[in-house]
């Protein structure tokens, strides 16, 4: 059962690790590599990496979050390396992705929203789903951490995937603020609980969600209550 | 022309409840299990259950912003292979929207034609109509309702007919949290339950109750998948009833009393084919004149006090949303400065539900 909830948790890390990554300067970081207890050479390969994602056009202070898990697992540095190799090679495709359509622009330009779409590509998210929830979030860029975490959260619940990303780009677009998506789970839950198939239940949902101003009057909608 | 109109007229009222609907839910299902309890100081008691039951659900809307539910079921348990029990459940709800708020209805019925482990046969008609009004984004809301109720047994003498009121206001400051706040008052009138004088005869009039109750709910969302809730309950009764036990002792005011309760509860479902129910209660009564006996069946000097602890849980699974195993438990027990009045019971039961 433990495992439905790992990819969540992994995306709420990783995702409130970027807020760490920003207090970060690049000097810094390299301090803090040098601070972590690995030999010189392993110091060095590990400040090679990071050029080589600075070299590639990112900041290395989105790498941080890595760092400092790997400092506190205490992992080799031949380890924190390739994990390192991994996030840039995540970046790199996230950043193609991203740049394939005009909404992607603005994501790319925000450190935070890059991060998040490489995770979410970590997270076994295919590059249709990650453009679509672009897309729909084009006039909320700031709920994107939202909207990718509600459709995460659909699919690790069980739900088709082609109805969690119907869904998640249908709440991206109504007037549901983004602090409510959870809500969205919670009628599905409910809807379980009195026998209605989730599939259907999400179909009434996305037909609601364009017409409501609010969660309470989807629940009302929705659940009848 | 009056049957065309008339077919318009049924035509314009059902065709959005045709349109805007979810198809109903029918749910089939068999279950099997045991009840064990004591109490009166009688020797535990233990049967063996095995039950079938059968529900049918069904929502809509009601024209462009109602909303109708309607909720049916019958269940029948055999009890140690020999006695048939059965009860039958139905319940309406409609909501409407008028003025700046809704206009909720609801209407019920309670029956058992055998009788259950716990009543003779009864017939509960419910009613209800209210208003609720939200205010803001919807984070504050506010509802006024009118409820009642008849229960008939014709085989036992505790018929009621109540009527009563209530206010609720609750503040949702986030979809992970919210309080309400509840408080109403009703009038029970147990119109077969005859006084006593003093004396043993009848005094004339029936007994009575006033009850006041304030509810203090708190409920949120833990992560995405999990529900908690926490009511906190407080109960004011005050009856005119009393009691009589030969050869001559006359009890005044049988039944007023203050009770206090929590009952926390916990609802997961970490997956769509999983879901966890849990819960806990602890309900603390204290009766204002009664007083309590002792083992030997002589009144004591002490208020009655009866208090009671205790728990449930249940587990479902289902592969494809039709078919479902179930397993559920519940326990309590009842302390009290009266022996008569401790008691405590166990129940366990699994099966299968078929939802098509």
């Amino acid at each position: 059962m433990l495992k439905h909830f790992v990819p969540v948790i992994l995306l709420f890390f990783c995702i409130t690790s970027v807020s760490f990554a920003d207090s970060f300067t690049e000097k810094s970081i390299k301090d803090f590599v040098r601070e972590s207890g690995y030999s010189e050479s392993e110091q060095a390969a590990i400040v090679n990496t990071l050029t080589e994602a600075e070299a590639a056009g990112f900041d290395s202070t989105m790498l941080f979050p890595r760092i400092k898990e790997a400092k506190a697992k205490k992992v080799s540095a031949q380890r924190l390396i390739s994990v390192l190799k991994k996030e840039i090679e995540r970046l790199i495709s996230a950043e193609s992705i991203l740049s394939q359509i005009p909404e992607g622009k603005a994501f790319l330009k925000n450190q935070a929203s890059l991060l998040r779409a490489a995770n979410l590509i970590a997270w076994g998210a295919e590059e249709a789903e990650l453009l679509a929830i672009v897309t729909a979030c084009k006039n909320r860029p700031e709920d994107f951490q939202q909207a990718t975490i509600l459709f995460v959260s659909l699919v690790t619940w069980g739900l088709e995937r082609g109805s969690s990303l119907e869904l998640t780009e249908a709440a991206a677009l109504s007037k549901l603020k983004s602090r409510n998506f959870p809500g969205i789970q919670e009628l599905l839950v409910r809807g379980r609980g009195n026998s209605i198939p989730p599939e259907k239940l999400a179909f009434e949902i996305i037909k609601a969600l364009p017409e409501i101003t609010n969660f309470s009057e989807l629940k009302r909608r929705i659940l009848y209550e | 022309m009056n049957k065309l109109l008339l077919f318009l007229l049924f035509f314009l009222f059902i065709a959005p409840i045709i349109l805007y609907s979810l198809p109903p839910v029918f749910i089939l299902g068999i279950s099997g299990g045991t009840e064990a309890a004591s109490e009166n100081q009688e020797p535990v008691s233990a049967d063996f259950i095995t039950g079938a039951d059968a529900s049918l659900g069904w929502r809509g809307y009601l024209f462009e912003k109602g909303y109708i539910s309607i909720a049916a079921g019958f269940s029948g348990k055999i009890v140690n292979l020999g006695t048939f029990q059965d009860q039958e459940n139905l319940l309406i709800k409609a909501s409407l929207p008028g003025g700046p708020g809704r206009i909720n209805l609801e209407s019920g019925l309670l029956s058992s034609i055998t009788g259950t482990s716990l009543s003779s046969p009864f017939v509960n008609p419910q009613w209800g109509i209210g208003f609720s009004l939200d205010f803001g984004n919807g984070d504050i809301s506010g509802a006024a309702e009118y409820s009642g109720y008849s229960l008939v047994e014709p085989d036992d003498t505790g018929d009621i007919f109540y009527e009563g009121g209530k206010i609720t206001v609750s503040y949702s400051p986030s979809i992970r949290y919210e309080i309400a706040l509840s408080g109403g008052a009703g009038w029970e009138n147990w119109y077969e339950n005859a006084l006593y004088t003093d004396a043993g005869g009848t005094a004339g009039g029936n007994r009575q109750d006033w009850v006041l109750d304030g509810k203090l709910t708190s409920r949120g969302l833990l992560g995405y998948f999990t529900e908690w809730n926490v009511p906190v309950r407080f109960i004011w009764r005050n009856s005119n009833a009393n009691g009589f036990l030969e050869p001559d002792q006359f009890i005044p005011d049988t039944e007023s009393r203050i009770n206090f309760s929590v009952s926390p509860e916990l609802s997961l479902s970490p997956h769509r084919s999983i879901s966890i129910e849990t819960g806990a209660y602890a309900d603390f009564g204290r009766y204002l004149e009664r007083k309590a006996f002792n083992s030997a069946g002589v009144v004591t000097d002490t208020h009655l006090f009866v208090n009671s602890l205790g728990g449930n849980f249940a587990f479902d699974w289902t592969r494809n949303n039709t078919f479902f195993v179930l397993l559920s438990g519940q326990g309590g027990y009842a302390f009290s400065n009266d022996p008569f009045e401790t008691g405590w019971f166990f129940g366990a039961s699994g099966g299968i539900q078929v939802s098509f």
